[in-house]
């Protein structure tokens, strides 16, 4: 059997791959699994033991005639229908894309043969994105920023390859790393992040060095980053009033990082990569998350890790992060964090935090939960606006003709009313969403047929309007 | 990203939508289709520097 996993997101992604991959190497143990990464990324695939073969997608190369003077259009289309070719003749019985984008699903169409078996995104034959599964559906719908979901990306993967995570699939690369002469007890620091904004400002970071060396004097500071991020350490290094430290800035591999990371008692850092390494060591981290990041999603997974979670850097405080970081190396909660849990949610919500029922309404709507009651007002006259619309589009399904363009164009109209009520009642976002992607997902037929299937998703939406419109009754008939 | 590289990128991905789009009509969903829609999603990502996970677009 030959697999292709296709990981093609960013640094951060392959890392929260890795206990996927090792699952699905215990549940084909005799398989040849293929991972098709960015070069720019593959690093992050050393010490993945369980892949056989990594192919680096020739991104650059395929690139690089549009960016001549005299740009050559057909050569880049010649290269990428060679790096196409080269994955089609590979015949691959599964294909699973975990990438989740309109190129990883062209590149699933193309590799894929009629016999492969898809997990993902793809296309259909007439072009459309074609969403396979309910993983992949739940993904496109309730996933990302300011969405419901509290689903780790790494159990999503799980999901997505149907494997089953054990805690022996947590595990970093254990090659001979490169000796710093770093001293027994030390905590690291990655000041940088994935993307700007995100980024902790150096003074902050350089204070609360200096607060926690001054409440933890025999434990060391080690600081890692990229070369690119070498100005944020040596500015960290000024604010930090002249505490020593270990500046491993662009002196590591990133192979060193399991390495470092495993042996360090806390790793402290912003939304980016080695967060994600700590994950596979076991390292205790404090992330320091910014903005619209979704840390449900992509936070730290090992035990005893914890989110102190901002709006913008503004709200940062140096003695809140020092102390966080004092917290985690004594083994204790740090105060107004969220904490790290086993399982699903991978993250335990704070009372502070209030309800979560658009979380609990996904998990209704996708994983056989109880539809969470709900008692805002808001909401409850969006699902009346929902239930409204949702019967005069089933009353046009079944009396327009399956053909008539008077029935396409108020099916859009419909579409749209939808969204609108989803952008103004965020909770109703997740129906809206779930609803719309179950249309999305109908496959070419013809016009009856698509007819039908779409009359089956909104009688499906209309049950479970009618289910919080009755609950909306009820309640009005008891005031 | 530089702006020269910005300004070619953006230029050739106009062409290859365009190109996309002909194809569509004319071919469907061929090798070539596929090659060429492809290489448009690629110089959008590149363009953009997008997160290239988080996909909300449309069907389509």
């Amino acid at each position: 059997m030959k697999i292709l996993v296709i990981q093609i997101a960013r640094l951060g992604d392959i890392l929260m791959t890795w206990p996927a991959m090792r699952a699905l190497r215990r549940a084909h143990p005799q398989a040849e699994i293929h991972l098709l990464v960015r070069p720019r990324f593959e690093a992050a695939t050393r010490g993945l033991e369980c892949v056989d073969r990594v192919i680096a997608m020739p991104s650059l190369e395929i690139l690089e005639p549009l960016a001549r003077e005299t740009a050559d259009d057909a050569e880049a289309i010649a290269r990428m229908a060679a790096f196409l070719g080269n994955l089609q003749t590979e015949n691959y019985d599964e294909i699973i894309n975990l990438s989740y984008s309109p190129l990883s699903s062209w590149i699933t169409k193309s590799a894929a043969g009629a016999q492969t078996t898809v997990r993902g995104y793809s296309r259909f034959t007439d072009g459309f994105l074609n969403i396979t599964d309910g993983v992949a559906s739940y993904f496109y719908a309730q996933v990302g920023p300011g969405r419901a979901n509290r689903i780790h990306l790494t159990d999503l993967f799980a999901a997505q390859m149907e494997v089953d995570l054990k805690a022996e699939d947590w595990v970093g690369a254990t090659e001979q790393f490169t000796d710093f002469g770093l001293p027994e007890s030390y905590v690291v620091v990655h000041p940088g992040a994935s993307e700007n904004g995100k980024t902790v400002p150096a003074f902050i970071w350089g204070r609360a060095i200096k607060r926690f060396a001054e409440l933890c004097p025999s434990t060391a500071i080690v600081i890692i980053g990229a070369a690119s991020e070498a100005a944020l350490a040596n500015e960290i290094r000024a604010n930090a009033g002249g505490v020593p430290m270990f500046d491993l800035t662009g002196r590591t591999r990133f192979e060193d990082l399991f390495g470092i990371i495993r042996r360090a008692r806390v790793l402290a850092g912003g939304d980016s990569a080695p967060i994600h390494v700590s994950g596979l060591t076991g390292t205790k981290c404090l992330n320091v998350s910014i903005g619209g990041v979704n840390f449900w999603e992509t936070g730290p997974r090992s035990a005893g890790s914890a989110v102190l979670r901002v709006r913008g850097p503004e709200e940062l405080s140096s003695e809140a992060i020092s102390q966080a970081m004092l917290a985690l190396h004594e083994d204790r909660v740090p105060q107004g964090a969220t904490i790290a849990s086993p399982g699903i949610p991978a993250f335990l919500r704070s009372q502070a935090e209030g309800d979560d029922f658009g979380w609990e309404l996904s998990r209704a709507l996708y994983l056989d939960g109880e539809f969470p009651v709900c008692d805002d007002a808001n909401f409850a006259l969006a699902v009346q606006r929902m239930r409204e619309m949702n019967d005069v589009v089933i009353q046009q399904l079944n009396e327009l003709p399956a053909d008539s363009s008077e029935l396409a164009n108020f099916m859009d109209r419909g579409d749209e009313v939808f969204e609108a009520i989803a952008r103004t009642v965020p909770d109703a976002g997740v129906l809206v969403r779930w609803a719309l992607t179950e249309k999305s997902r109908i496959p070419p037929g013809t016009r009856a047929e698509t007819g039908q299937a779409m009359e089956r998703v909104h009688a499906q939406l209309g049950k479970v309007l009618r289910l919080y419109d009755i609950e909306a009754a009820e309640n009005k008939g008891a005031e | 990203m530089n702006d020269s590289l910005e300004t070619y990128l953006s230029a050739a991905l106009k062409r290859l939508e365009k190109a996309a789009e002909e194809l569509m009509k004319t071919r469907g969903v061929s090798r070539e289709t596929e090659a060429v829609k492809a290489l448009v999603e690629l110089t959008r990502e590149q363009i953009r520097d997008e997160n290239p996970r988080h996909s909300n677009r449309q069907a389509g």
